[in-house]
């Protein structure tokens, strides 16, 4: 076998410990939070950029699949080894290396917790942005090839507005540094954004420069329900009508805020079918007149309940509530379709009222939530898996999700990433025309096809 | 020969409960990673296999045949403190604590030293005669009068500083004690190994504390370990033994409250019981960690408080199988505080593990030397006189590393700086 002469030679070539073809750790390393699950030929927990380079160089020099995994958290199959080959993890590299407080940069492995960094970030007044729901344990490395987004994204945007330089493994073993250190930076193309988002299929990444900001001064969170989802959508757009950018800005459906009662015994007014978890941060007289006027807002909208946290400890609260809900669904059904389609704000109430009609169309369950204020709903289909007929309805109520979404002007994947999920829907969006396109990217970076093979492009299109 | 069909019978029922649990709570498992979060061993192991998450995994795949028994598999239990944050940290209610400390059953198989050191734990001679023998070994070595210093060329537990072994002297002996107050609870009060065979101050002070405000107490001198050394190494069906005569025993005696002073026997008997055998529920609610009684109980304790005739400055470490497997957080320390000597001060991380984790101090030494460097970092921060803990694994654990750093703490259980 091609894989063994591949694997006995990394052991011959990396320090011992290097590498498992255990099964304990092939089970381990088999899946991520899609619950999909191949299992790999071997795993590789590399330590320096230099164990990187010679592991890519063994794989393209007997052409088998190299899967980079950080934390294997990622929804949308980004880790998973669907055609089987090395995994590589990055938990073994997890220097932050840096921290630049006259540049406002911080240079990290791609291994570091997310979460890790804001503290040691903080701790310096200084602030990284990007919070995905799962920051207490996804890893940077994971956060740039997914492009993940999290919850300030509507004021502070996403992973790519943080990456200012990358370091990165080529498949043929060579180091690629794309980037500058400074704000400015026009030389040729920009290759860093070509890698963020590439979900592990061009290249790996060894090293990441990011940018920080000042840590803002005080924030406050407001929460608001509604009686209906239309209002809850209405005062979202009332709220940038009176000029106002909220940090955050997350809706919560009833079928989620039930979940988040069983999770955490959370009590939610009765009548309540929506709500609106709102967070600004800044100065403190400019987080004052933010948060009257988001209020206004919410009450022109006739907000069943407005309710401000008084403290650290009830904002705390109420955050977790949002962060438990994407595990908590499994009180409705064991499975679920965690979709992350984004459109234009000003669309969303008539994504909502799509969404509503899709579900009773394919007689499918469906709970939403996410992040309002910049169009990323998370539409979750809850299905069982031991349900063929129901498997079937969900597959079909997820093509007229997609289907619609790119009629409104959305994108089928605002932060999750195509992976396995929504590769067959990738043509919805780009058509062929697009990837073919990337293809030719892809080529160019990867011409074997070694790395993270099977994720992104259909299978039909693929040779 | 009956009885050893019965015994298999036994066995296979109790792997077959086990087995409908897991799959149960495997379902309820989305693998979406949050029990990475709070791990003790993951941040030194470095790999998948270490969380709950993989570990649940790996139970899946065993049980469905996809991969079978190996060394490795077994070292990926063996190394896990059962700490429980994963059981506090997942979203969806599973319990990967419980369910990995039962699927010890499914994936260990004991070997012959195992099925030995469970059958010696199954019966009160046994006990008996382990205690013997490790009083014997450690009487050769010098060091204090209560702490040994175990050789280093000893495998596995070489190099560690341990108490010394001691039978229980014939005040400790008796069956049952008359308590002060007529009107008050009956109870058995279990001691647990350690302290039946080594920190005989707790048990002392446990009967002082435990006289002031029950009726009776029973101690019977026939009951086995409780059951969670033999489930660790993968005997289901001796720690079924053992559980059925321990809570058969407090059955007949009619007790109002089973008293634990080990928040590790407490954990085994209040959580992990009803999952080896729901018959042992009834058993399983009687059962009191001996500061949840006391603080019931407090206006009973005043005035009586030891006098220890100064200051004191005292820490606690919340035990993971007190905090986590018990419930129980708030009472011990309230009960430190009811001595008005007592100058309490909180530690920065009190309820980080300390890496005993049974098993793992005996069979990963260095991984479970790691973890505690952490634990005596915090306290030699604060530098108390004391390190109040509610279990006497811990207790074995953080006192050995602070002697041999040369601190002056010293570890004793909250109940002793009352009575």
């Amino acid at each position: 076998m091609v894989e063994d002469k591949a694997i006995a030679k990394l052991e011959r070539l990396l320090p011992a410990g290097r590498i498992s073809t255990h099964e304990v750790d092939r089970v381990t390393y088999s899946y991520d939070a899609t619950g999909e699950k191949y299992m790999p030929a071997a795993v590789v927990f590399p330590e320096t950029e230099g164990e990187v380079t010679e592991i890519l160089a063994v794989a393209s020099e007997f052409k088998i699949p190299v899967i980079p995994r950080g934390a294997g958290t990622g929804l949308s199959g980004g880790s998973v080894p669907v055609k089987a080959g090395l995994v590589v993890s990055t938990e073994r590299m997890t220097q932050i290396l840096d921290i630049d407080e006259e540049e406002l940069l911080a240079v990290v492995e791609p291994g570091v917790v997310t979460g890790e960094l804001h503290r040691a970030v903080e701790a310096r007044g200084l602030f990284y942005p990007p919070d995905p729901a799962s920051l207490d344990f996804c890893t940077i490395g994971g956060n740039i090839a997914e492009n993940a987004g999290g919850l300030r994204a509507v004021k502070y945007g996403v992973t790519r507005d943080y990456v200012r330089a990358l370091r990165f493994a080529l498949p043929e073993g060579e180091v690629f540094s794309a980037g500058v250190r400074t704000v400015k930076g026009v030389v040729g193309y920009d290759l860093v954004t070509i890698m963020v988002g590439s979900e592990g299929t061009l290249g790996f990444i060894t090293q990441a420069t990011l940018k920080l900001l000042p840590k803002p001064e005080t924030k406050i969170t407001i929460a608001a329900y509604f009686a209906s989802y239309v209002s809850a959508a209405k005062a979202v757009a009332g709220i940038i009508a009176r000029k106002i950018l909220p940090a955050t800005l997350e809706f919560i459906d009833r079928q989620c805020l039930m979940c988040v009662k069983e999770a955490t015994g959370m009590e939610f007014p009765e009548d309540a079918m929506a709500l609106l978890l709102i967070e600004d941060d800044g100065f403190e007289e400019v987080v004052k007149r933010s948060a009257s006027a988001i209020k206004e807002a919410l009450a022109s909208e006739n907000a069943l309940h407005i309710q401000e946290a008084g403290d650290a400890a009830a904002a705390e609260k109420l955050w977790k509530a949002r962060r438990v809900i994407s595990p908590s669904l499994a009180y409705i059904a064991p499975h679920k379709m965690n979709e992350d389609v984004t459109v234009p704000r000003k669309k969303l109430p008539e994504l909502i009222a799509a969404v509503e009609g899709i579900a009773s169309r394919y007689n499918v369950r469906c709970a939403s939530f996410g992040h309002a204020g910049d169009g990323n709903i998370h539409v979750n289909f809850l299905y069982d898996k031991r349900n063929n007929d129901e498997v079937q309805r969900v597959k079909e109520a997820v093509k007229a999700l997609m289907e619609v979404v790119v009629q409104l002007g959305g994108t089928i994947s605002g932060e999750h990433g195509i992976g396995l999920a929504k590769k067959d829907y990738i043509g919805i969006e780009i058509g062929p025309e697009g990837i073919e396109i990337m293809k030719r990217i892809k080529n160019a970076f990867d011409p074997h096809g070694i790395m993270n093979p099977g994720k992104i492009f259909p299978d039909t299109l693929v040779g | 020969m009956e009885h050893l069909a019965n015994a298999a019978h036994n066995q296979s029922s109790v792997i077959s409960r086990i087995k409908d649990l897991v799959e149960k709570q495997l379902n309820l498992c989305v693998s979406c990673g949050t029990c990475r979060k709070s791990c003790t061993v993951l941040p030194r192991l470095r790999a998948e296999y270490a969380t709950a998450r993989g570990r649940l995994a790996l139970v899946d795949a065993f049980i469905k045949g996809e991969i079978s028994y190996s060394r490795r598999l077994r070292e990926a239990f063996e190394q896990c403190t059962l700490c429980g944050f994963c059981t506090e940290a997942c979203p969806n209610h599973v319990d990967p604590e419980g369910v990995l400390s039962i699927s010890r059953a499914l994936v260990i198989k004991p070997g012959i030293i195992e099925k030995g050191v469970s059958m010696l734990l199954s019966h009160r001679k046994g006990l008996n005669l382990t205690a013997l023998a490790a009083r014997l070994a450690l009487m050769l070595l010098p060091f204090a009068e209560k702490w040994k210093k175990i050789p280093s060329f000893i495998p596995l537990v070489g190099g560690r500083i341990v108490p010394a072994v001691k039978m229980p002297p014939q005040e400790l002996r008796q069956k049952t004690y008359q308590g002060y107050n007529p009107r008050g609870p009956r109870v058995l009060f279990f001691p647990g190994c350690f302290v039946d065979y080594a920190f005989h101050n707790q048990y002392l002070s446990a009967l002082k504390a435990l006289a002031w405000i029950c009726s009776e107490i029973h101690t019977p001198r026939n009951l086995p370990c409780c059951g969670l050394p033999s489930l660790e190494m993968g005997d289901a069906g001796a720690a079924h033994r053992q559980a059925s005569v321990i809570s058969r025993t407090a059955l007949e005696l009619n007790v109002d409250a089973v008293v634990v002073i080990c928040g590790s026997c407490g954990s085994m008997f209040r959580k992990v019981y009803p999952l080896l055998d729901p018959a042992f529920e009834r058993f399983s609610q009687k059962v009191k960690d001996i500061s949840e009684l006391l603080i019931e109980h407090r206006n009973l304790l005043r005035g009586r408080e030891k006098k220890w005739g100064r200051r004191i400055k005292v820490c606690y470490h919340h035990c993971c199988h007190l905090k986590r497997g018990m419930g129980v957080y708030s009472e011990p320390e309230e009960l430190i505080q009811l001595n008005p000597e007592v100058e309490y001060e909180e530690l920065d991380f009190p309820d980080r593990c300390c890496g005993f984790g049974g098993t793992m101090y005996v069979k990963y030494a260095s991984l479970a030397d790691e973890i505690v460097s952490d634990k005596v970092e915090d306290i030699v921060k604060h530098n108390p006189d004391y390190l109040a803990l509610g279990c006497p694994g811990c207790l074995m654990h953080i006192q050995g590393a602070l002697l041999s750093k040369g601190c002056t703490t010293r570890c004793i259980h909250p109940v002793e700086l009352i009575a």
